[in-house]
C-alpha cells in the first residue's frame, strides 16, 4: 500500500453520497430567517398585485441596477391592445425616501416634477402635499427623453405615489373597484409578511394600494400603511385630477363595469382596434409581425389604436380558436428594453418565483419564460430579433404543452 | 459579482456531502446537516455580499465553518472534538472500517486537516486560511497524516491472519 492508495481510499471515503441533501429545506430556511427573501416575497406580492391591477397579457420586466440591491420590478404591462413598454409600478420596499429606480432614478424637487411632467396627479391633502413631500425620484429614458416613471414619498402620510406608463385592467379577482371622482380605480390590500432589511419587525397594518388610470396609457398608484379610507381621501385631492389628465386626448373609463373575475379571453382592452388582416396592421407597427401559417388563420386580429400610441408602443395581438388547443393568443410588440437575460433573471434571482415561473428552451436553444399565472392561464414569453412575443391562453383548454408547441412554431418562424 | 441562486444551488447539489463531511469533523455527523443547511440558507440570503474574489465554494465553506465553530462555542463546546470526530466517522466506518478506525487514532489536528482536505474538499490555501497556518504546514500535516495512516493500515495487514 502506498501513499497514493491512502489518498484514494480517503477520497472514496469522503465522496460517498449523502441522502441528507434537501435544497427545498435550504430555501425555506433562507425564506424564514431573513429579510431579503421576504422583501422579495413582498416585492412579488406587490408586483403580482400591481400586475393584477394592470394585468393584461404581456409580461414586462424592468431591471434597474444601482447602488442599492438590484431591483426588479415585475409587472404585467398592458394587454394586447394597450400601450406597453417599461412598466415599473410599485416600489417593493416599504415606502421611504430611497431611490426606487436604481441607476435610472435621479432625484428632483417636487416643483421640478410638476414642471417636467405636469400630467402627473399629485395630492393636496393635509398629510400629503407639495409642501411636505419627501424625496422625489424621476426615471427618464436617456435615449428618448421619455419619462418612464416617477415616485414621491410623503413621510407624514407614510405613503408613496408612483406614476408609470401602464394601463389598468379591472378583471382580476381580489381587487376592489372604487370610483374616485369619476375614475374607475382599483384598491388592494396586502399584509406585509417580512421584517425589514435590518430585521425590524413587520408593520402591523397591511399595505394598502390604490391605482387610478391617467389617460389611456398611464396609471398612478398610492400605497402605504394607511387605511383604505384615508388613501381614498388623499386620492380625492389629486391635482390635476386623473379624470382631467389625458395626454393622448382620451379619458379613462368613468363608468366602472363589474367585469368577470378572469382574464377576458375573447376581447381585451379598451383602446385596441380590430383589423382585417395582419398585413393591414403591419403598416402601422414598428416591427414586422411573425405569423406562422402552421397555426392556421387567426379568428381575430387587434392592434393598438395608432391614434393612441406611438409606433414603438403598439402591439399586435392575434386570437386563435383551434379545434384541439382551444382559444389562445399570440401577442407581439417591439422588445424595447426587455432582454432575454432579464427574463431569465426573474427566475435566477428570485427563489420563490420558481413556484410559478421557469425558464425553458424553445426549439432547444431560445430561452423563454413560462409563467403559470394567477389567472389560471399559461404564458410563454420570449424575445427574439427585437420582438417581444407572448403566447397565452386559459389552462382550462390551452395546456402548457399546447403553449410550448405554439411558442416553438412562432420561434421557428421568427 | 453577487452569487446567483442557481450557482449556490448547483454548489449545494454537487458538494453537499463534502460540506457535511467537513463540518462533521467539528460538530458530529448529525449536527452537521443542520449547520450545512443553515450555511447554504445564509449564503442565499447574503449572496449579494459575495464579491467573486475567491471561489463560491470557499465562501460558503467559511460560512459553514464559522457556524460550526459558533455552535461549538455557544454550546460550551458541548460536542467534544473527539466525539465529533467519532460521530463523523460512524457513517464512513461502514464503508471502510479499517481506514475509519485509523482516522480516529490520528491526532485531532491531523484529523481535522484530513477532513478539511478530503471531506470538505478544500484546497491547501483554504485550509491554511481557515486554520491560520501556512500552506506548507498544511502539506506537511497531510503528509504526516498519510504516513501515519499508512503505517497503521500496514500494521493491521501484518497482524491479519
Amino acid at each position: 500500500m502506498s501513499d497514493h492508495d491512502i489518498e484514494q481510499r480517503l477520497r472514496a471515503l469522503a465522496s460517498a453520497p449523502d441522502d441528507g441533501a434537501d435544497w427545498e429545506d435550504v430555501l425555506r430556511r433562507a425564506d424564514e430567517r431573513h429579510s431579503v427573501p421576504r422583501v422579495l416575497r413582498r416585492r412579488l406580492a406587490l408586483a403580482v398585485a400591481a400586475a393584477l391591477v394592470v394585468a393584461g397579457s404581456v409580461l414586462g420586466t424592468v431591471v434597474a441596477g444601482g447602488t442599492r440591491p438590484v431591483q426588479k420590478i415585475l409587472t404585467i404591462s398592458t394587454g394586447p391592445t394597450a400601450p406597453v413598454g417599461p412598466a415599473p409600478f410599485l416600489n417593493f420596499e416599504p415606502p421611504n425616501n430611497t431611490n426606487p429606480w436604481g441607476d435610472n432614478g435621479r432625484q428632483i424637487t417636487i416643483d421640478g416634477l410638476r414642471a417636467d411632467v405636469p400630467q402627473i396627479p399629485l395630492p393636496n391633502a393635509p398629510s400629503a402635499n407639495d409642501g411636505n413631500a419627501g424625496a422625489v425620484w424621476l426615471w427618464k429614458d436617456s435615449a428618448s427623453g421619455r419619462v418612464v416613471a416617477a415616485s414621491v414619498y410623503y413621510p407624514q402620510a407614510k405613503m408613496e405615489l408612483v406614476w408609470s406608463s401602464v394601463g389598468l385592467l379591472y378583471s382580476y379577482s381580489g381587487m376592489k373597484q372604487r370610483t374616485v371622482d369619476g375614475v374607475r380605480a382599483i384598491l388592494f390590500s396586502i399584509a406585509y409578511e417580512g421584517s425589514g432589511p435590518t430585521g425590524s419587525p413587520p408593520p402591523p397594518d397591511p399595505l394598502v394600494g390604490l391605482s387610478l388610470p391617467v389617460g389611456p396609457s398611464h396609471a398612478v398608484a398610492l400605497d402605504g400603511f394607511v387605511s383604505e379610507s384615508d388613501l381614498i381621501s388623499i386620492a380625492h385631492t389629486l391635482s390635476p385630477a386623473p379624470a382631467d389628465v389625458s395626454p393622448a386626448g382620451d379619458l379613462p373609463p368613468a363608468d366602472p363595469q363589474p367585469g368577470p373575475n378572469v382574464t377576458r379571453w375573447d376581447g381585451l382592452l379598451a383602446d385596441g382596434v380590430s383589423v382585417s388582416s395582419v398585413g393591414d396592421a403591419a403598416g402601422s407597427l414598428a416591427f414586422e409581425p411573425v405569423v406562422p401559417s402552421s397555426l392556421g388563420d387567426p379568428t381575430a386580429i387587434f392592434e393598438t389604436d395608432p391614434a393612441h400610441a406611438p409606433a414603438n408602443d403598439r402591439v399586435l395581438s392575434l386570437r386563435y380558436d383551434d379545434a384541439s388547443k382551444g382559444r389562445f393568443w399570440l401577442v407581439e410588440r417591439p422588445s424595447l428594453s426587455t432582454t432575454e437575460s432579464q427574463l431569465s433573471e426573474i427566475v435566477r434571482d428570485c427563489t420563490r418565483c420558481r413556484d410559478w415561473a421557469s425558464i425553458l428552451a424553445l426549439n432547444g436553444d431560445l430561452a423563454a419564460l413560462k409563467i403559470a399565472s394567477w389567472d389560471n392561464s399559461v404564458r410563454i414569453v420570449w424575445v427574439e430579433n427585437g420582438i417581444y412575443y407572448e403566447v397565452t391562453g386559459p389552462l382550462s383548454t390551452f395546456t402548457e404543452a399546447d403553449a410550448l408547441s405554439v411558442a416553438e412554431a412562432v420561434a421557428a418562424a421568427g | 459579482m453577487p452569487a446567483t441562486v442557481e450557482a449556490i444551488e448547483e454548489l449545494y447539489r454537487s458538494r453537499y456531502a463534502s460540506y457535511r463531511g467537513g463540518v462533521a469533523a467539528l460538530t458530529g455527523y448529525d449536527a452537521a446537516r443542520d449547520v450545512v443547511q443553515e450555511a447554504f440558507a445564509q449564503a442565499l440570503r447574503d449572496r449579494r455580499d459575495f464579491r467573486g474574489d475567491g471561489s463560491l465554494a470557499a465562501w460558503v465553506w467559511r460560512i459553514a465553518f464559522r457556524a460550526a465553530l459558533r455552535g461549538r462555542a455557544a454550546g460550551g463546546g458541548d460536542v467534544p472534538l473527539e466525539e465529533a470526530f467519532e460521530t463523523a466517522t460512524q457513517h464512513a466506518a461502514e464503508r471502510d472500517p479499517e481506514l475509519a478506525e485509523a482516522l480516529k487514532r490520528l491526532s485531532p489536528r491531523r484529523r481535522l486537516v484530513v477532513y478539511l482536505r478530503y471531506f470538505a474538499d478544500l484546497p491547501y490555501a483554504e485550509i491554511a486560511s481557515l486554520l491560520d497556518i501556512s500552506e506548507g504546514t498544511v502539506a506537511a500535516t497531510l503528509s504526516q497524516a498519510h504516513a501515519e495512516l499508512l503505517e497503521q493500515l500496514r500494521d493491521k495487514e501484518a497482524a491479519a491472519p
